[in-house]
């Protein structure tokens, strides 16, 4: 046969294979996978060599929406030959179903370092659970992600656990930062603007750590006093203005380190009340979280987010238990 | 010219069979996910998760079996069934859960509003409803928190102690780990493990030691009822220890053991005639309960003279 034909024969079966699986827009994107089936909704197809990530760059977009195929498929679906579908829309955004409803611990640290301090975690410890999380198919959230799905309108991935770390000690930075980077989990870590380059972290440290992109540096009060309890001598004016002072001074003074409006506020040992939540809203945070210790699901309250204390003194075992990212319904 | 209009005809025949070989395999393809590309396998689990209620759950794979059979009648049909359904029973579910408010029934409220959600997940009524009682139960357990944390900064100035430092706020989260456990009553052994901890690191937490000892008064309670005297001895003394000091909680604690002495000395009578051994053992416990009980010692020395 002639070599010309031979060549456009075997061109013409390498275009059926791929046009079969990927006509449109994506033919030119997942050349190995088969599409069987898509419409507004859905594409069902038979993997090829993609990886979720890739399947989600693909069809989705961005390929940090792979954990949308994962969750749509059995464990372990997503492999060559298998056929699995992916969702083109979002229909469940509050995560929940007819069995119960998804919920996001949000874990609350303080102090890394070996003094043996009950607030104090071992970077042996912390690493030991950054790998459980990771060995367990949990995924590490920022923040930030709660926004959407507390208004009822962004889906978050099945088993999203959320880190924070609260007052600005410097062992976040030398001890917990490494760490996080090595496993690429963003963190939120609360700084009482008082204990800022005094002591606490100081602002190269905190720049360093937000131009990473994974930590987030929000405001924890002035001077880590607590905000619900109403001093000695303390008058009822003398306390609002303490509450506001303790709200505005932070959030001003991390607004002009890191460019940015802080959005989020965690309250000294976690206590809050009406006069605190108002000063929150009216400083134009979205989040306040305690340390109350339950999960948060889809309609939580978003002045008063639940938060998990982590104990320098506790086993692996209590942090499993703080991990719960689903609630079965009552029926 | 000829290898051009071998082109032309291959790319036609190209054409055509990209635009119809797809539909054409959707319906026979048999994947190993458990034949994700067969609208049938999707029907059977709809129908299966609509029998059992689930109608979101059926919904969801009626329209991928939708997506891989367009032109299935049955299949439109079924989606706009279990649509209508969804819309009279979310009604009526939130119609219920809002009496249920009314009425201060919230658990019932909760979980009528729930049911709704499992229903329709974005249903908006139901998901602000449930978004009100869960800022109720937050703002209530939170205002909970707050008087702990208003007896506790009270104690501590009375006290004179500085509130400030690490030490400090080690201090409060260590108690409000223990005060806050919403599963104590489930998990003895895990508060009494916090309090221990607590204890070791602040020895003069006088709340605290009271917890732990009334917990082991607890523990004793309930050994006892077993009949595991032993264990009531052991728990009754950590109690005791716990509180080492405390004229009051001691004279509290020595009541119970008194009580308990008193229980078996009367079993003890019960069993003398029949069980001699028996009453002779109740006699000792008691005896260890109430060291300085005359007449059941009087009981064991004429029992040991016969």
């Amino acid at each position: 046969m002639n070599p010309v034909k031979i060549s456009v024969i075997l061109l013409l079966v390498m275009l059926l294979n791929a046009g079969c699986s990927s006509p449109g827009i994506y033919s030119a994107l997942s050349a190995s996978s088969r599409i069987i089936a898509k419409d507004s909704e859905f594409v069902v197809l038979r993997v090829g060599k993609e990886d979720a990530r890739t399947l989600a760059s693909n069809f989705l977009g961005d390929e940090a929406l792979y954990w949308r195929i994962e969750d749509a498929n059995p464990s372990g679906a997503i492999k060559p030959g298998n056929e699995i579908i992916i969702p083109l829309k979002t229909d469940n955004p509050t995560g929940i179903d007819y069995n119960g409803y998804q919920t996001i611990p949000i874990l609350c640290y303080h102090r890394f370092g070996n003094r043996g301090d009950r607030l104090e975690v071992s970077p042996q410890q912390f690493r030991q659970q950054l790998e459980y999380l990771k060995k367990n198919d949990f995924r590490v959230i920022p923040l930030a992600s709660l926004l959407g799905f507390l208004k009822g309108e962004q889906a978050l991935p099945k088993r999203s656990v959320v880190i924070t770390i609260d007052d600005g000690h410097r062992s976040i930075y030398k001890e917990a930062f490494p760490l996080l980077k090595e496993f690429g989990y963003p963190a939120t870590v609360f700084v009482y603007s008082d204990y800022m380059n005094n002591g606490g972290l100081r602002t190269k440290e905190i720049a360093t750590m937000v131009e990473s992109g994974l930590i987030s540096i929000q405001p924890h009060s002035k001077t880590h006093g607590n905000l619900a309890v109403q001093q000695g001598g303390e008058n009822h004016k003398q306390y609002q203005h303490r509450v506001r002072q303790e709200v505005v001074v932070p959030t001003e003074k991390l607004a002009q380190y890191i460019g940015k409006k802080p959005r989020f506020y965690a309250y000294p040992f976690g206590d809050s009340n009406e006069y605190v939540i108002d000063e929150l809203q009216a400083n134009g945070l979205l989040l306040g979280l305690t340390v109350q210790p339950r999960t948060n699901a889809a309609f939580a309250y978003p002045y008063l987010l639940h938060r998990t204390m982590i104990f320098g003194d506790r086993d692996i075992k209590a942090f499993k238990a703080s991990l719960v990212t689903y609630k079965s319904r009552k029926k | 010219m000829k290898v051009t209009a071998f082109l032309i005809a291959s790319f036609s025949a190209t054409v055509i069979l990209l635009g119809s070989g797809c539909a054409v395999d959707s319906k026979r393809v048999k994947g190993s996910s458990g034949g994700y590309g067969d609208p049938k396998t999707w029907v059977a689990a709809a129908e299966a998760h609509e029998k059992q209620g689930d109608f979101q759950g059926a919904l969801f794979e009626y329209r991928v079996a939708r997506t891989l059979a367009k032109q299935d009648s049955e299949i439109k049909q079924s989606i706009k069934h279990l649509e209508s359904q969804i819309s009279k029973r979310t009604k009526k579910l939130i119609a219920q859960g809002n009496k249920a408010v009314r009425q201060g029934k919230i658990s019932k409220a909760r979980r009528l509003y729930l049911e709704t959600l499992g229903l329709e997940p974005i249903n908006k009524d139901a998901l602000e409803a449930m978004r009100r009682l869960d800022e109720k139960s937050s703002r209530r357990s939170m205002q909970r928190k707050v008087a702990i944390s208003q007896r506790n900064y009270k104690s501590r100035r009375k006290k004179a102690k500085a509130n400030n430092g690490y030490g400090d706020e080690t201090y409060t989260y260590s108690r409000q780990a223990i005060l806050q456990a919403g599963n104590r009553p489930a998990d003895i052994d895990g508060l009494i493990k916090e309090l221990e901890k607590h204890i070791t690191k602040y020895p003069n937490d006088l709340e605290m030691r009271s917890l732990l000892s009334k917990t082991r008064m607890g523990q004793a309670e309930k050994s006892f009822q077993a009949e595991n005297y032993s264990d009531t001895l052991n728990y009754l003394e950590q109690a005791e220890s716990a509180v080492n000091g405390d004229k009051k909680k001691l004279q509290t604690i020595t009541k119970i053991r008194k009580e308990y002495g008193k229980g078996l000395y009367i079993k003890g009578l019960r069993s003398s005639r029949s069980e001699p051994k028996q009453a002779l053992k109740y006699w000792e416990y008691a005896l260890k309960f109430n060291p300085n009980d005359k007449k059941t010692r009087l009981r064991i020395q004429k029992i040991n003279t016969m």
